[in-house]
């Protein structure tokens, strides 16, 4: 244990070393929510990737692998053309659109695509409402791999997590989240391939790992499932295709993913984003299904006892299997994933609260005072946050953890990817959507988490949510008078 | 072209609706594909026209991407598997090297080698950066 403990020490250390370089560079609200448009192509796709997965693939993931089956790999198979379907329909459009109308963030491409502050306006509450919830379940993944890594408790690791994350957002704003998610994504990528290979040897290859998965009974379910190990695993055709495809378009409406497009310094750049972001997540993949089917084998040998939670199973593994020095270096990674995630989130939501709140009520606040309340943002949001999480426990978890991902894409993705794509698209289409995916998403979720009301067949509300948000904004459109597009707008959709 | 992709997208949406309360996974796996593609589509459109690159991939990816659901939907994956390929089941095997990994080669890959000619070249860019500095 003293090991990881160094290890994470160490890493710490040198997130407190990006953040310390990034503050001296950050002199500009431009450069404090876009990164002063600088990012390369390997920084960019980098930060992407450590930004849009999050701790769910490294703790969640392996945990549901082992839970659900392959079925779970749902989940992580988007990545491979997650990424470039972003880039497709996003990718120039939203570079253009800084160039043409120093745009920084989703509300502000909404605004500028539809010239309606209503929503615009919308968009910066559906993004914070998203941000809480999604940020709140980082928070405390965070809070349980710091107190396992440190022997305190969540509360502490919660706090001591959030400590680091807010010195280096508020010090250097997104470019230190970016720089940072650089030096994580490949701690990352790096920390899962080594552990996928070790995997495979702890189960004597691959093809015996998933024979006696098929062929022996469950010792704790009690009969064989060869469908564990089939490609719906447990979860059943329809929602395994349901998360693919959710988590596919979905991208497209995570602000902290494509807030990043805006911080490609040029358009070649974005050339081959989609597949620099999309090597390290592949091996992410790899230790999501190798990890979760390998402690499935390990129980089902009798190796190990049955997993109280599913969630110790990346734990367990490192622990048990893997030597202190790497576990050290993929629990840092870990850790890493949550933080990256948790501080473009903080730096988006600070963005909503000192940019867009106020531009919807007709304020707009200077540079300078953009970058100082920014900053105090980013504090406050980190403070409440975890009075939050702290303050709502196992349920109020429950509640946030179920909305997440697919809050946002029910709610952002339609407005975003066929509103800046299609010119028939009107504002009344754009805040019907955005309300019908929030709405939808949220409500449908706290019903299900309460035990009110559940969609029939385990129909997946994130991906129910998106539908109808589609649908919503392409018939309003239709029914709805189109206005003519500003100049530059037109420019960038012709491009 | 745009319009077609919409009206492709608001279709292939209700069919997933429909899928989604009878449980048909044939259905659903015939239609998400046919909606993803169309999303991607759009984006590629420049002026309603595609690049022929960009239109070779994204149709090579809706190739696989519906013939791989469509046969791992029409396998029997509960019975105990006889034939093993890379590792995993037949069925799993296609879900991990052809709908998982193919589309890294025809989507992301393509993405980029058709860049230039299909999406935006460094020259379009600067003159597009031009023309906005030209009217401000």
């Amino acid at each position: 244990m003293n090991t990881i403990i160094i290890v994470a020490l160490v890493y710490l250390a040198g997130v407190f070393a990006i953040g310390f370089w990034a503050m001296r560079r950050t002199k500009t609200s431009a450069d404090f929510f876009i990164a002063g448009k600088s990012l390369g192509i390997f920084v960019a796709s980098m930060a992407v990737f450590a930004t849009a997965l999050s701790g769910f693939l490294f703790i969640g993931g392996p945990g549901l692998t082992y839970s659900l089956g392959m079925g779970a790999l749902w989940f992580t198979f988007p990545t491979t053309i997650s990424f470039a379907m972003a880039w497709y329909i996003l990718g120039k459009r939203m570079r253009l659109l800084t160039e043409a109308t120093g745009a920084m963030t989703v509300a502000d491409a909404v605004y500028h695509r539809f010239q309606s502050k209503a929503a615009s306006g919308l968009t910066a509450v559906a993004t914070l409402v998203g941000i809480v919830v999604f940020l709140g379940t980082q928070v405390l993944a965070l809070g349980t791999i710091i107190a396992f890594i440190f022997d305190t408790t969540v509360v502490t690791g919660m706090i001591i997590g959030m400590i680091v994350v807010t010195i280096y957002s508020a010090a250097g704003g997104i470019l230190a989240g970016t720089y940072t998610s650089v030096f994580q994504g490949t701690i990352m990528a790096a920390g899962s391939l080594i552990v996928f290979f070790l995997t495979i040897s702890v189960g004597d290859g691959l093809t015996n790992i998933t024979q006696t998965i098929a062929e022996q009974p469950f010792t704790d379910m009690g009969t064989a499932m060869p469908e564990f190990v089939g490609p719906w695993g447990l979860a059943g055709p329809v929602l395994a295709m349901s998360w693919f495809f959710a988590l596919s378009i979905g991208i497209v409406g995570q602000p902290h993913v494509v807030s990043r497009l805006y911080m490609i310094k040029g358009v070649s750049n974005l050339r081959w984003g989609p597949l620099m972001a999309a090597i390290p997540a592949i091996l992410g993949g790899l230790l999501f299904f190798g990890v979760g089917l390998v402690m499935r084998y390990l129980v089902m040998t009798e190796q190990i006892a049955p997993l109280a939670n599913p969630d110790d199973a990346i734990l367990v593994f490192l622990v048990e299997f893997t030597p202190p020095l790497l576990a050290g270096i993929v629990l840092a990674g870990v850790t890493a994933a949550i933080m990256s995630t948790c501080d473009a989130f903080i730096n988006i939501a600070s963005a909503a609260c000192v940019r867009d709140i106020p531009f919807a009520f007709g304020k707009t606040l200077t540079d300078q005072k953009q970058l100082l309340f920014g900053r105090i943002a980013v504090v406050i949001i980190a403070v409440v946050t975890v009075f939050v999480v702290v303050s709502l426990g196992d349920q109020g978890i429950a509640l946030l953890g179920a909305v997440g991902w697919g809050t946002f894409a029910a709610a952002l993705a339609p407005v975003l990817g066929i509103g800046l794509n299609w010119k028939r698209a009107t504002k009344e289409a754009a805040i019907a959507s955005v309300i019908v995916g929030l709405s939808v998403s949220i409500i449908l979720e706290i019903l299900a988490t309460l035990g009110t009301y559940e969609l029939p067949n385990g129909i997946y509300v994130g991906a129910f949510a998106m539908l109808l948000s589609l649908i919503t904004f392409i018939v309003v459109s239709y029914l709805t008078k189109p206005v003519k597009l500003s100049e530059k707008m037109e420019q960038v959709m012709d491009a | 072209m745009n319009d077609k992709m919409i009206h492709l997208m608001l279709g292939t949406a209700v069919l997933m609706l429909i899928a989604m309360f009878l449980d048909s996974g044939i259905l659903f796996a015939l239609a998400f594909p046919v909606l993803m593609f169309a999303w991607m589509f759009l984006g590629a459109l420049r002026q309603g026209r595609i690049g022929k690159g960009y239109k070779f991939s994204l149709v090579s990816v809706l190739v696989v991407w519906i013939g791989g659901f469509l046969t791992m939907n029409l396998m029997d994956t509960a019975s105990e598997p006889s034939v093993y390929i890379g590792g995993f089941p037949a069925a799993t095997a296609i879900m991990v090297y052809i709908v998982w990994l193919l589309p890294f080669f025809l989507g992301s890959y393509a993405y980029g080698h058709y860049f230039e000619s299909d999406c935006m070249s460094e020259e379009e860019f600067k003159t597009f950066v031009t023309d906005l500095r030209k009217e401000t």
